[in-house]
């Protein structure tokens, strides 16, 4: 799937694109195996088989830091289908949008079929732990939020692992609207308990907790939980949708996993 | 001119202690170097300017070689040129624009720059890429500067807090393109600031290896005694040393006045304030449209001054203004031009115009006290005579021993070698506040670029132990959620500033300790020549409120302190005197106030202080005196034990900075008693460096010991007076709350000779006892005694039994 795209070599459009897939270049091994027949100058070639040689290199290599900066985020729901079973689904609850002035109170993470969750003053640190296991970072909205916050909040000048953002491979599938919104669209039901929490309640239960509620923290901690475990179940309902066959947990199963107490 | 000579040696005949002539120094010139770009040769060219000063060329050609450069100069000639004809030459040779940090000492001297560069940075300036970044700067200006500065003016503190957490969103390609950094008045970074932007340029140096730049140094600075080590001790570089001037330099007069004697009923000796020179001086060089610039030692002084040279005479104040660093930058900039355009004569400043652009050509210069530093001395003397005309420098000594050993030993200043400039990165206390900053900035390393291993090493275990870093990967990042550059003040213990409100308009501000000083309820503040008395100063809300009085007198506090060493160092034995070094903790409270009437200097009343103790931790030495020499004094009198403690308490506090290149303000001393055995306390003399954490200043007191007490008995010596007085030792030294002590030192030379006998024992380790003896006063009194003012004398009383209180308490608890 990765190797099935050319858009990331620099000058190649979607018109570019067509043309070699009507030459039959349908791959990157097929240019480097044919690259006489590229209807490219010489100079453009031998640039465009560098990126392919290269990117090559990366795949085989599994070197996703490469792919995911290099790739265009469009093109990103291939790296997404190629390693959906070994991704790790993160999602974060904070006390503000601004890193400067809040912190993390809650991150939940689904990685290799469990459920993992990290809490303010507790164990949170942990979480850089698991992102040193991991090979792929997913989140909603990630590059824009999760990732920068976390890299300000602990204090590191990068999360440290190649990470893709689902909110733009779902915008290029045409889906939009936020995560909860897409929920929907994709059928998806949270357990009633949470339905209405959203982050701003997530910041007024933060301050409940802290005030003594240990109710409070538990139904931030499920919240957290669900929306990582959305995330994924949404991720996975998407590439259903595309033609990918992967087998995914229900809904219910899913959500079982969440904190009782 | 030559009448104002006249004037100067008839009427201060009897003033004038030493004259001495400067020679004139012709100029040193060279071409413009081959490679200029022609933009640059034709700007010059319309300035005028068609030479370089050599010292100018060597600049060039040593910042086109990749060297690190610094430039030691008296009087800054031509300093501008020097740093940016080789960068801007680069700049626009360039194929792609790197960037340039200029860093001035304070936000008011950053603000003047930008208008300075002027016409050179014109080739600049069109294309938008020069911007001043510091705390004024609006929100919006401050993205735009952030992405397309390639020129930055800024100072060390905004560099601390501003941009060094953000190098890795917000600066990073500044930084990245990084090829030079000017840093202005580097002599400036000494002592405990020093110490702070030194461990600032350590971050700053490790974040452009982050970003994977190598800027080179270019700096400026006033005559130092160890500019290369200066520099070293600074940015931890070697540089290429440029010392030769080679501006012309016209012929000058440098004249050293004492002020005379006088004396008052009920009150020893004293001599008069410079202010009995000056103020005629001033007048008369006004009238003659003769361009002066006078400098005081304070805010205060210089709002005296020119309010009593000013005095009922409409047309000086239109002549003479004062100037000072509180002042807006527009309202700086318009006091330079008057003086430049001639609409204004004569200017009295604080040392603010120490630092800054050229004003012009002046022809007095008039020094009211010495500067502290035989560098400032220069720096202030060398703003006159920068043309063709000659010109005069009058410096006139204060009553204190610093200055009156200078008025009586001119060769201090003319021939020796000017003091060094003292700094230490490494500081314990001041390192370990910036290392929090470097990991924030980027989690530390095993072993960091530019740091010593040993104490690195050891602050590192501290940082870890804590908490402060954890581990992760192979480095420690920074655990805590807050920002540390925040708590990290670069100037001294304090991290903000009070306000001073009249009504609803903040007039001015100050730090939280000088406002403990000065801003106490009652007090007297003065403020661009209008008087204001402080109603109310709450150190919670950081605001002072104040009201416009018309008053007559001023009013000074007086602090109380307890003193404890809290762990020795190192000891050594002087003569039988035992000096302790080590570390000391410190408490401070202003606990009432005088109120002493204008030019008279009467001192007309008192009033209590009632704000919170200001305490901190630092490092110093006690002095207890030689066992034989305290048992020869008990035999005669014992109160000569703490006579002479406080003699040379007094010496050492006004001769010991000097010595070290430190502010009378860094340095303290004081008489405390230690508890030698269990039960037992006995007098000892402590000095500690008056600034949290300690800087070295009283370690190194501490170490050259003898050469200090040597200058002290000089000083003691060469004084004119029969009986002490406030520029050697005054026959009550500040301090003295026991009435014993008292007694006994008032209207005698008990201070001077118990002083004496104490330096004589510590120097040569023989034993003189005191000769005492009370001295009358002579009948021609000059100054009429004010009616006895029995509700202050009333209030003295009840402050002198509280005092005694306290001290019994104190002693209780000790």
């Amino acid at each position: 799937m990765i190797d099935q795209t050319f858009l990331h070599c620099p000058g190649v459009g979607p018109k570019t694109e067509n043309r070699l897939k009507t030459l039959g270049f349908l791959c990157w091994q097929d240019c480097l195996a044919r690259p006489e027949e590229l209807p490219f100058s010489d100079s453009r070639k031998e640039q465009f088989l560098a990126v392919i040689q290269a990117s090559l290199t990366a795949l085989q290599k599994q070197d996703l830091a490469y792919l995911t900066t290099c790739l265009p985020p469009r093109e990103h729901w291939r790296i997404l289908a190629q390693h959906f079973s070994e991704a790790t689904f993160f999602d974060i609850e904070t006390t503000g949008l601004s890193s400067y002035d809040s912190f993390t109170t809650v991150i939940s993470a689904y990685h290799q079929q469990k459920l993992y969750t990290f809490v303010y003053e507790e164990n949170l640190a942990d979480f850089l732990q698991l992102v040193d296991q991991s090979k792929l970072l997913v989140a909603f909205n990630g590059n824009s939020f999760d990732i920068p916050f976390l890299e300000n909040s602990f204090n590191i000048p990068a999360i440290g692992c190649p990470h893709i953002d689902l909110r733009w491979i779902f915008y290029h599938q045409g889906y939009r609207g936020g995560l909860k919104v897409i929920e929907k669209q994709l059928g998806l039901h949270r357990p009633a308990a949470i339905h209405h929490v959203d982050g701003h309640e997530a910041v007024l239960l933060f301050e409940r907790w802290q005030r003594g509620d240990s109710g409070a923290r538990l139904k931030l901690i499920r919240y957290c939980q669900t929306d990582v475990l959305t995330t994924y179940l949404t991720a996975g309902l998407l590439l259903q949708k595309m033609g990918f066959n992967y087998p995914l947990p229900t809904a219910e199963d899913l959500f079982a996993l969440t904190d009782n107490s | 001119m030559k009448k104002l000579k006249n004037f100067i040696d008839t009427r201060f005949e009897d003033n004038i202690k030493a004259y001495k002539k400067l020679e004139e120094q012709a100029g040193s010139f060279s071409n413009f170097p081959e490679t200029l770009h022609p933009d640059i040769n034709t700007e010059l060219n319309r300035q005028g300017i068609t030479q370089l000063y050599s010292h100018q060329r060597e600049a060039f050609d040593s910042i086109s070689q990749n060297r690190d450069t610094l430039l030691v100069s008296q009087t800054a000639s031509g300093k501008t040129l020097s740093f940016f004809l080789p960068i801007l030459n680069e700049y626009l040779n360039a194929d792609a624009p790197f960037s340039v940090l200029l860093l001035y000492p304070t936000k008011a001297l950053s603000r003047d720059q930008e208008s300075t560069f002027g016409g050179l940075m014109s080739v600049v300036k069109k294309s938008g890429r020069l911007g001043t970044f510091d705390g004024d700067t609006p929100r919006d200006e401050r993205v735009r500067i952030q992405r397309t500065s390639d020129f930055l003016i800024t100072n060390p503190d905004m560099l601390h807090g501003g941009i060094l957490p953000n190098h890795n969103r917000k600066w990073k390609d500044f930084l990245s393109r990084l090829r030079y950094i000017v840093i202005d008045e580097v002599h400036i970074y000494r002592g405990s600031f020093g110490s702070h932007v030194s461990n600032v340029f350590r971050r700053l140096l490790r974040v452009c290896g982050i970003h994977a730049s190598h800027p080179i140094f270019i700096c400026s600075s006033a005559t130092v005694g160890n500019p290369k080590e200066h520099v070293k001790a600074l940015f931890n570089r070697g540089f290429h040393i440029i010392s030769k001037d080679g501006a012309p330099r016209p012929e000058r007069e440098l004249y050293f006045m004492n002020p005379s004697l006088a004396q008052s009923h009920g009150h020893a000796l004293y001599r008069k304030g410079p202010a009995s020179i000056s103020i005629p001086l001033l007048r008369e060089a006004a009238r003659r449209k003769i361009r002066t610039i006078c400098f005081c030692r304070s805010r205060q002084e210089v709002e005296r001054l020119h309010r009593a040279v000013t005095d009922g005479s409409a047309s000086l104040k239109k002549q003479i203004k004062p100037y000072r660093g509180g002042l807006l930058p527009n309202e700086r900039r318009k006091l330079e031009r008057d003086l430049v355009q001639g609409r204004i004569t004569a200017i009295i400043s604080t040392n603010a115009l120490e630092l800054g652009i050229d004003i012009g050509d002046l022809e007095l210069c008039v020094l009211s006290g010495h500067p502290g530093t035989v560098a400032s001395f220069w720096q202030q003397a060398g703003r006159v005579g920068r043309k063709e005309k000659p010109a005069t420098v009058v410096y006139i000594a204060k009553d204190n021993p610093i200055d009156q050993y200078l008025v009586n030993h001119p060769g201090f200043i003319t021939e020796t070698p000017v003091e060094q400039a003292l700094l230490n990165a490494d500081n314990p206390y001041i390192f370990l506040q910036h290392l929090p900053c470097m990991a924030h900035e980027h989690p530390l390393r095993e072993q960091e670029p530019g740091l010593v291993p040993a104490v690195y090493d050891t602050a590192l275990e501290i940082l870890k132990s804590d908490r402060t870093v954890v581990p992760y990967h192979d480095t420690f990042r920074y655990a805590l959620q807050d920002y540390p550059a925040r708590g990290v003040n670069l100037r001294g213990m304090t991290d903000y500033n009070i306000e001073i409100y009249c009504g609803t308009e903040v007039i001015g501000e100050l730090d939280p300790i000088g406002a403990r000083g000065t801003l106490y309820k009652d007090a007297i503040y003065q403020h661009l020549g209008r008087r204001y008395m402080s109603m109310e100063l709450d150190l919670e809300k950081k605001l002072c409120r104040v009201e416009p009085v018309d008053v007559d007198y001023y009013t000074e506090a007086h602090w109380e302190g307890r003193i404890e060493m809290t762990e020795r160092e190192e000891q050594k034995l002087l003569q039988g005197a035992q000096l302790d070094f080590g570390y000391i903790y410190y408490n401070k409270q202003p606990k009432l106030y005088k109120k002493i009437r204008e030019r008279s200097y009467e001192n007309i009343g008192y009033g209590p202080i009632t704000l919170s103790a200001f305490e901190y931790d630092t490092t110093g030495f006690s002095l207890l005196p030689p066992a034989d020499w305290e048992k020869a004094m008990e035999v005669f009198d014992k109160r000569c034990i703490g006579a002479g403690l406080h003699g040379l308490s007094y010496l050492l506090r006004h001769t010991a900075p000097s010595l070290c290149m430190a502010a009378t303000s860094d340095i303290a001393t004081d008489v405390s008693l230690i508890e030698v055995a269990h039960q037992s306390w006995k007098s000892a003399l402590f000095m500690f460096d008056a600034v949290e954490g300690g800087v070295g200043y009283a370690e190194k007191i501490f170490e050259k010991i003898n050469i200090c007490l040597q200058l002290c008995f000089e000083i003691l010596e060469k004084c004119d007076c029969s009986a002490g007085c406030p520029s050697c030792v005054p026959p009550l030294p500040p301090g003295i709350a026991d009435d014993e002590l008292e007694a006994l030192l008032i209207e005698s030379n008990a201070s001077v000779e118990c002083t004496r006998s104490l330096l004589t024992m510590l120097r040569e380790g023989s034993i003189i006892i005191p000769q005492i003896q009370s001295v009358a006063l002579s009948a021609n009194q000059t100054i009429q005694a004010p009616e006895p003012d029995y509700a202050a004398i009333k209030m003295k009383e009840k402050l002198q039994r509280a005092s005694k209180i306290l001290k019994k308490k104190r002693e209780r608890l000790h």
